[in-house]
């Protein structure tokens, strides 16, 4: 079984600062962010970084890579119905799809990347790397508007055809819902070719994001400093 | 004895509008988006399929600027001169099952087409995706706005710097139509507007300042709607009551700004002083008491016995008493509100 290495107490203690060169960014708006750099009509990187939405009216940094941060989310529900493989009844943690700025609000996004660079404008972004505390399950959904859902991640049975297509204009929001304590480390793997006017090439990316999931009381705790750290903005 | 104007005045006993403290509520004046449901929109350049937000931008000084938005490189626009398309792929049948009975206030019958802006972006990028919000604001507006919680149940209590946008009104294609934003996940439902009980107080969306947010926006008739908004936030600006046209006095050219306001959905400018986006006899209220031309309040009296009539306007000299004295006890002569 995999445990997390960081106690529940020296994680509130560090809230919304840093830790062994990691900041927990536990309130607040952020997107993990496929950064599309093109020069001219040639694209010569892509990379996933985590970008702060709420900058400069945040405690938190601008951007960091993804190995700088822990994503902590600290809502908690008992799961009504399944979810996936997250059965009913379980407990479920989970960053939010609609924005609480108590919370953890985290965007699947290539804002910067204009429209006609991609093929189809979209970028597929597969889960192609999972590791996570015994028995636990990890879930990307989005409402549907009338209270069902669509599940674009489980990974209950693997990660094979676990994906999600974004276009670059749209901040792409979800449930991640997780349904055991502990750290979770994410690996996906972006990839897309571009239109003939910026070369008709495949282009990818990879980047791994950790989540912590802390323990309830532990959460709410997390939720007071966030609140203290959105107070002390201003 | 018959109450004048005059001898209401008197009894209050007025000198000056005042108020404590640490906050000044705006109001902006009202906006009209124009939405074609499935339908042109004559006069208007259309935006559609992209990925826009309706940003009333507030300025340094208390105004607010509203734009059109757009992600990904296209033109911004203005809600003067451009529509919004909700194309043929937002529509969607309501099965002959209905939706849950907690998606009535949508107000869509089974069998019924309604047209859905999803609060989600959707993939591909077929449709319009339209949030509400308040970006590219300047350092130096930003200094002016202040935290605070619009103590709404559907929020969490946090103070900050919240710019509200409240629906004002809706005109639909026909009587029939009703318009809804709401937003759900995780198993909650939030339904921040809906007209089908109705337009109040409580059709109202808060976005953080520096940030926007995507809902579901429902419309349940085919054609072009209107939807007024209007904008408050709160700041720490200091403004003398009743000086409409902020020249540093309270004259007859400010009287003529509210005379004309009034009864209105509007701003500052226009008479709206005590922040609730009204212009009401409150407002005139405290433009009189700072009323600085004693030699022309005769005018403001007439108009007022105008507006009021006779047993009302007893009461708003009681009123007008409590209002004195509760703002008897701060010093500076501004107004503003908690």
């Amino acid at each position: 079984m995999h445990k997390s290495t960081i106690t529940a107490a020296a994680v509130v203690a560090l809230s919304a600062s840093t830790a062994f060169g990691q900041a927990f960014l536990d309130a607040g708006h952020f997107d993990l962010e496929i950064e599309t750099e093109i020069e001219g009509n040639v694209v010569e990187e892509v990379k996933f970084a985590i970008k702060n939405k709420d900058f400069p009216a945040s405690p938190f940094l601008e951007e960091y890579e993804p190995d700088e941060a822990f994503l902590v989310p600290t809502s908690f529900r008992t799961q009504s119905g399944a979810l996936g493989g997250i059965a009913d009844g379980a407990s479920v943690f989970f960053v939010p799809e609609v924005q609480d700025p108590a919370t953890l609000w985290l965007g699947l996004a290539s804002d910067d990347t204009p429209l006609g660079v991609l093929e189809n404008d979209q970028y597929e972004v597969e889960l192609v790397g999972f590791t996570g505390p015994a028995g636990g399950t990890f879930v990307a959904s989005q409402d549907d508007g009338f209270g069902g859902n669509t599940i674009f991640i489980d990974t209950s049975d693997g990660i094979a055809n676990d994906s999600i297509l974004i276009a670059p204009v749209g901040d792409n929001h979800y449930e991640y819902a997780f349904d055991t304590l502990g750290k979770y480390e994410l690996t996906f793997r972006a990839s897309a070719t571009t239109t003939s006017a910026f070369g008709g090439s495949p282009i990818s990316a990879t980047g791994t994001y950790t989540f912590f999931v802390p323990e309830p009381a532990t959460a709410g705790l997390f939720g007071i400093a966030a609140m203290v750290g959105l107070r002390r903005r201003r | 004895m018959r109450a004048t104007a005059s001898t209401i005045f008197a009894i209050a006993g007025l000198t000056a509008a005042t108020a404590s403290a640490d906050s000044l509520r705006l109001s902006s004046p009202v906006y009209t988006l124009t939405f074609g449901v499935d339908a042109p929109t004559p006069g208007f350049d259309p935006i559609d399929a992209e990925h826009i937000d309706f940003n009333a931008v507030y300025q340094s000084g208390g105004t607010f600027v509203p734009t059109y938005e757009p992600i990904g490189g296209l033109p911004a626009g203005t809600p003067a001169n451009n529509s919004l398309i909700v194309n043929g792929n937002s529509q969607i049948n309501v099965p002959s099952g209905g939706f849950p009975s907690s998606f009535d206030f949508i107000g869509a019958t089974p069998g019924e087409s309604i047209w859905l802006i999803p609060q989600a972006a959707p993939s591909p990028f077929d449709r319009l995706w339209f949030g509400l919000g308040n970006e590219e604001v300047s350092p130096e507006a930003r200094q002016e706005l202040i935290s605070w919680s619009p103590n709404d149940p559907r929020l969490s209590p946090i103070e900050l710097p919240w710019i509200e946008f409240r629906l004002r009104d809706v005109r639909a294609p026909s009587s029939a139509g009703q318009f809804s934003a709401y937003q759900s996940g995780g198993g909650n439902l939030t339904t921040w507007m809906a007209t089908t009980d109705g337009i109040g107080d409580e059709d109202a969306i808060w976005v953080q300042e520096g940030a926007h947010g995507h809902y579901n926006f429902a419309f349940t008739e085919q054609g072009v709607w209107e939807i007024d908004l209007q904008v408050f936030t709160e700041t720490n600006l200091e403004r003398l009551a009743g000086d409409a046209d902020l020249d540093g006095d309270v004259d007859l050219a400010d009287f003529g700004r509210l005379r004309a306001g009034f009864g209105t959905f509007t701003d500052w400018s226009q008479g709206d002083f005590d922040g609730d986006g009204t212009v009401t006899l409150a407002d005139f209220g405290l433009l009189r008491a700072n009323f600085g031309q004693p030699g022309q309040i005769a005018a403001l009296d007439a108009w007022y016995t105008t507006v009021v009539p006779e047993p009302s306007a007893a009461a708003f000299a009681a009123g007008f008493l409590l209002l004195a004295r509760r703002r008897r006890r701060d010093t500076a002569p501004v107004f503003r509100r908690h």
